[in-house]
């Protein structure tokens, strides 16, 4: 009675040993046997279900680098008000923009009161040459650069 | 003008200005149209068609050659009325009075002056001295944008520097001044008339008429 107690624990122990020995190369076969670098490698060549189960460990590798990704977000965000100093520089820049756009501004101010001291504003005619400005408001005929200009005085009546 | 312009090509521009004679009831209307067409830069297309029709000049023949410019009609209304444009007719007849161009048609050439409607070959003659002295201004190191202003600088006594170089505004010129004329004297004159071509053969009432074709 005793001994066959014994085979039979045996036995037992025995198909416990079997069936974790079965189950070991499924579950943990990747993981200890494969480098991280071979893991990727294996999933394909796995079953979906194996690439499934291989995913862990991308997950871990993911699971790193979103976490240095927030870590590093959040000392970004850290040194933004503290960045306002640092910014200081930045918007030195935007002033220069500034001063440039008045810059640009000027020369028009100044056209508009030469404009105001002539006494008729002149007119561009043909080619480059401006009317004189006593007959700018007289149709022209002719190359602006001629060498001779008639004006001529009429009546339609 | 448009011999001229064929003639003499690049050497030679025109500018075209306003002298509406007081007496001409009807030539401020009609300059202030030709400068409006001018402000749709139809001013030559404008003035072609009135000068075919120097007779019909009033407000609704004015507008038809308007349409027949190709003008935009309501436009040429507004600018033809505005104040601007009469402002700008009124300073070009002053400018011709006060240049001493009282008469039409009236010419400067690079400042010398040059009255009423000549043939060709006086404008010939004008132009080509002219155009010898740019040339020779020209040659001395003259640019070309500055021989009108350098070859028109004492023309007029001044005048046409200080007021069309410079832009000064020209003074309104003053009526000029009626001689009070002598009366008449309604006695018989002897006046010699020599062998001068007469008419009629009557010999109680003889007119004798001074004459001139210009």
């Amino acid at each position: 009675m005793h001994v066959t107690k014994v085979r039979w624990l045996a036995m037992a122990a025995g198909a416990t040993l079997l069936l974790a020995v079965a189950c070991q190369p499924q579950t943990q076969a990747p993981a200890p046997a494969a480098a991280p670098a071979a893991a990727p490698a294996a999933a394909p060549a796995a079953a979906p279900a194996a690439a499934a189960k291989a995913d862990p460990a991308q997950l871990k590798q993911i699971e790193t680098r979103v976490a240095l990704l927030e870590q590093q977000l959040l000392e970004m965000k850290r040194a933004a008000p503290t960045a306002a100093p640092a910014a200081a520089p930045a918007a030195a820049p935007a002033a220069k923009v500034a001063e440039a756009k008045k810059e640009v501004k000027r020369p028009d101010v100044k056209k508009v009161e030469a404009k105001k001291e002539r006494p008729a504003a002149a007119v561009k005619v043909a080619g480059n040459m401006v009317a004189p400005k006593g007959i700018n408001g007289c149709p022209f005929k002719g190359p602006g650069d001629a060498r001779v200009t008639i004006v001529e005085f009429t009546d339609f009546q | 003008m448009n011999q001229i312009i064929e003639t003499y090509g690049n050497d030679v521009k025109v500018a075209i200005c306003m002298n509406a004679l007081p007496f001409h009831k009807r030539a401020m209307p009609a300059a202030k149209a030709a400068l409006a067409a001018h402000l749709q830069g139809k001013y030559f297309e404008y003035e072609a068609i009135l000068w075919d029709n120097m007779k019909a000049l009033e407000d609704a023949d004015l507008e038809k050659y308007a349409v027949q410019a190709g003008l935009d009609v309501a436009k040429w209304k507004s600018d033809k009325d505005s104040s601007s444009v009469e402002a700008q007719a009124i300073h070009q007849q002053n400018l011709a009075g006060s240049l001493g161009a009282r008469g039409t048609p009236g010419f400067f050439i690079n400042g010398e002056n040059l009255r009423g409607a000549q043939p060709f070959e006086k404008f010939k003659e004008v132009i080509d001295r002219q155009l010898a002295a740019a040339k020779a201004a020209e040659a001395e190191g003259t640019a070309v944008k500055d021989l009108h202003a350098k070859l028109a600088a004492a023309a007029v006594g001044g005048k046409y520097k200080q007021f069309i170089l410079d832009g000064n505004k020209p003074p309104k010129p003053q009526p000029r001044k009626q001689q009070p004329r002598e009366p008449l004297s309604k006695e018989a004159m002897e006046i010699p008339i020599g062998d001068s071509p007469r008419k009629g053969k009557g010999d109680k009432v003889v007119i004798v008429e001074f004459s001139d074709f210009q």
